[in-house]
């Protein structure tokens, strides 16, 4: 009777022996049984502003206990959190004991809104998301889901039946850039964002503008005319600045002006809500309705300095319904 | 060529035995990482298994069964 095990969450397919892990390290297959070794074992918990995600148009200003655990199915040469993402849980210094029914109680505690599946990559800690996500559900949480979207179409149909909102990065629309960066391919991301759209799962992306590698304004221009042609022009788009890390250290930060043009470029391609993140004090970090340009959520950094959005997500000029969760 | 050998000297062979003894190690420091990439394509990677069940026995990393998995057949695995 054979012990290996074939891992159907993810494109990846790893094919794994007994004793050995999938790509992401941390499920490991044991007497021929996968096992999810991170589930209920977070390294990360954290209470952070919903912004930071970044979501802009879902309960703004809303508090998310956010919860990481080791492990990834990516392996970005720029990842802020390879610390957490690159490792397998036995190689983790911190590790916090925090069944699904104790992230529920303490988001409640804390005054959370909502619990965000954040800092590596949830795709990898499946099993905890769902269970968590359907006790949060019935306590009347949000389930956040942010992510690189490597993930095979079954099992994120079945996880969209408990996420609520999600900030999937797009990192580049090049698959040359998926392979070289991220260790990924590209066609299984837009699918994931295809899914997510259809699912009813509220829908902000995420491109991080690295200098010299995905800073094309006609590659970026190309990926916002997918956004508005498979997703719709009203799915916000989040263009970040890089930093120098981990293995990315030599290249410089983004220019401000390299993100400001890339703005341009994806709004002229037809998108409604483009935001600079990571710059802060900018002003495309807050939003502005299409129609009128009235200020309607003025951001400094995370924080909500304004709101002037009427009840139901209206523009307070000219009562454009502006697309979100606002409530 | 033949006169450079000739006159070599027991500091130039201490810095060639250096020099090799550094591209040994390099070699085996890589040849290492490689051993901790997917085998054979499939994607997986090698864990310690011993320290994955000792925290799990102490109740840091958990035995929870995953979603989304399959046995192989023993014919799939080449048996």
């Amino acid at each position: 009777m054979s012990m290996e095990v074939e891992c159907e969450l993810c494109p990846r397919a790893c094919v794994i022996p007994e004793g050995g892990a999938g790509d992401c390290r941390i499920r490991v297959n044991l007497g021929g049984r996968l096992r999810a070794t991170t589930y209920g074992r977070p390294s990360a918990i954290h209470i952070d502003p919903i912004e930071k995600k970044p979501l802009y148009h879902f309960h703004p200003a809303e508090r998310a206990l956010s919860v990481g655990t080791a492990g990834c199915n990516l392996h970005c040469l720029n990842c802020q959190n390879w610390q957490l993402s690159q490792r397998g849980g036995e190689e983790m210094e911190e590790i916090y004991h925090a069944e699904p029914g104790d992230l529920v109680k303490r988001a409640r505690e804390e005054g959370c809104g909502s619990i965000a599946y954040t800092y590596s990559d949830p795709i990898v800690f499946y099993e905890y998301v769902q269970d968590t996500g359907e006790q949060a559900r019935q306590e009347g949480l949000h389930n956040v889901f942010v992510t690189a979207g490597y993930i095979n179409r079954r099992p994120l149909r079945r996880l969209c039946r408990v996420l609520d909102a999600t900030n999937t990065d797009l990192k580049a629309f090049d698959e040359a850039f998926y392979r070289d960066i991220n260790a990924a391919t590209l066609q299984p991301v837009l699918d994931a964002l295809v899914t997510f759209r259809e699912d009813g799962v509220w829908l902000e992306v995420t491109n991080l503008v690295i200098p010299t590698l995905n800073d094309d304004l006609a590659m970026i221009r190309r990926m916002a005319q997918w956004m508005v042609r498979e997703l719709g022009e009203d799915t916000p788009l989040h263009l970040s600045r890089f930093q120098p890390m981990y293995r990315l250290r030599n290249l410089p930060p983004t220019p401000t002006e390299t993100l400001e043009r890339a703005r341009e470029e994806a709004m002229d391609a037809g998108l409604d809500y483009v935001y600079v993140g990571n710059v802060p004090g900018h002003p495309a970090a807050s939003t502005y309705c299409p129609r009128d340009g009235t200020l309607l959520i003025k951001r400094v950094g995370f924080t909500v300095t304004e709101n002037h959005l009427l009840p139901g997500g209206r523009c307070p000029t000219c009562r454009h319904k502006i697309p979100g969760v606002w409530q | 060529m033949e006169s450079w050998i000739r006159h070599l000297r027991s500091r130039d062979f201490r810095f060639l035995f250096f020099f090799m003894a550094n591209l040994f190690l390099i070699g085996a420091y890589v040849g290492s990482i490689q051993q901790l990439g997917p085998s054979g394509g499939h994607g997986w990677r090698r864990v310690d298994v011993a320290a994955v069940e000792r925290r799990i026995e102490a109740g840091e990393l958990s035995r929870h069964e995953a979603l989304w998995y399959h046995r192989r057949s023993a014919e799939h695995s080449g048996e």
